[in-house]
């Protein structure tokens, strides 16, 4: 998925922070599953918020590196990988 | 014939009256939720109708549909001017059993019933299973509540919960309490309410005939088969995102969701949370309450 969808898709979940954490829950028109709720860590809960209609892998990278001082290589890996995983849980919701 | 019942479930009064020419029959298990006295106020009304309404009455787009393996349970339906919820009969899946439409505000009901006939004798059966549940699933959204599946014990101090999939041992773990001398508030279906910061938890009309009960609750725990007991307390976004996914919930009304998670964030912070590894014997009662005395 590109961000972008990422970004449109975040109208469909209702999303609570809890301490540092954010939990998020599917609008769903069924009972099939009612489990599927999802957690996000510190990390998780900061990219949730910044994925937006105009980011990029490039510019989410940037903000993760300045809010967690992290190396650029291992914030882009570590991104690519969380925007693989919600884009998938997005797809199976 | 006039008819006018009070059902009250967990301290909630749900008027329901009936001018149809047919008696209104309720299940075995509403016979101690049922009273006859009314009260000054009620938090919802049903008002009984005998025989189904022409489809044109519901027509309108479905925003959720209860379909449990490939079995359609019921529906509900946006029509343009209200929501109406259509009940397939369990037992004879591809007739419906009631068509009721509720208001925006989730408080008042009106529920058409197919007429059911015994013998020579015609009768309604307006909260038959599911109905009866949904709608006190829809008393829990206007107040401080939420409608879980678990079961409930109380010993005489503490309130407990157990909570997870059919399987883990919600029921077994009921029964080793009540063997213990505790008390079961139920072991299937629960409403938790928020009264003046403490927690209650009651049990709700079954299949089966029961007391009307209650009991202040503190701890949930959400059980798993182990080799040996074991327990991890649960926080936050943990805590709170375990409690849900065994919460009732209605989630195409962003409104609802919002809720619910709200009442989860309020109990969570109030009440303790276990994830509970069990062997199913009556060691695990020691083991738990020697838990929550460490805290």
């Amino acid at each position: 998925m590109k961000i972008s969808e990422l970004s449109a898709a975040k109208k469909n979940f209702v999303a609570r922070a809890v301490n540092e954490e954010l939990v998020l829950v599917p609008l769903r028109n069924n009972v099939a599953d009612m489990t599927r709720i999802y957690t996000l860590n510190e990390v998780g809960h900061f990219i949730w918020n910044e994925i937006q209609e105009g980011a990029t892998l490039e510019s989410l990278t940037e903000k993760i590196v300045s809010e967690f001082e992290v190396e650029s290589s291992v914030a882009r890996e570590d991104l690519e990988g969380f925007l693989k995983d919600l884009s998938n849980f997005i797809l199976n919701d | 014939m006039k008819q006018t019942f009070v059902l009250t479930v967990a301290d909630y009064f749900v008027k329901i009256s009936s001018e149809e020419n047919v008696p209104v029959f309720f299940e075995e298990g509403y016979s101690n939720f049922l009273q006859l006295e009314e009260v000054e106020n009620y938090d919802a009304t049903v008002v009984c109708h005998a025989g189904l309404p022409d489809k044109s009455a519901y027509e309108g787009e479905v925003i959720f549909d209860a379909v449990l393996d490939k079995q359609r349970l019921w529906q509900v339906i946006q029509t343009p001017k209200e929501r109406a919820f259509i009940v397939f009969n369990p037992n004879k899946i591809e007739d419906i059993q009631q068509v009721a439409f509720l208001n925006d505000a989730s408080t008042e009901w009106q529920v058409y019933s197919h007429i059911l006939k015994q013998n020579e004798d015609s009768f309604i059966s307006p909260l038959s299973y599911p109905l009866g549940a949904l709608i006190m699933y829809y008393l829990t959204l206007n107040s401080n509540a939420f409608m879980i599946h678990a079961s409930g014990v109380w010993d005489g101090e503490t309130g407990r919960i157990f909570s997870g999939f059919s399987g883990v041992g919600k029921s077994t773990m009921a029964k080793i309490w009540e063997e213990d001398g505790a008390h079961i508030v139920n072991d299937d279906r629960l409403i938790v309410r928020e009264v003046n910061g403490e927690y209650f938890m009651y049990n709700t009309p079954m299949p089966y005939a029961d007391l009307n009960k209650q009991a202040q609750v503190s701890k949930f725990y959400f059980p798993f088969h182990a080799k040996k007991n074991s327990a991890e307390k649960l926080t936050g976004a943990q805590a709170l995102s375990q409690l849900m996914a065994f919460c009732f919930q209605h989630n195409y009304d962003k409104k609802y969701t919002e809720h619910l998670i709200t009442q989860l964030e309020r109990i969570t912070q109030n009440a303790s949370t276990y994830r509970l590894g069990v062997v199913p014997t009556p060691s695990i009662i020691d083991f738990i309450r020697s838990v929550e005395f460490k805290g």
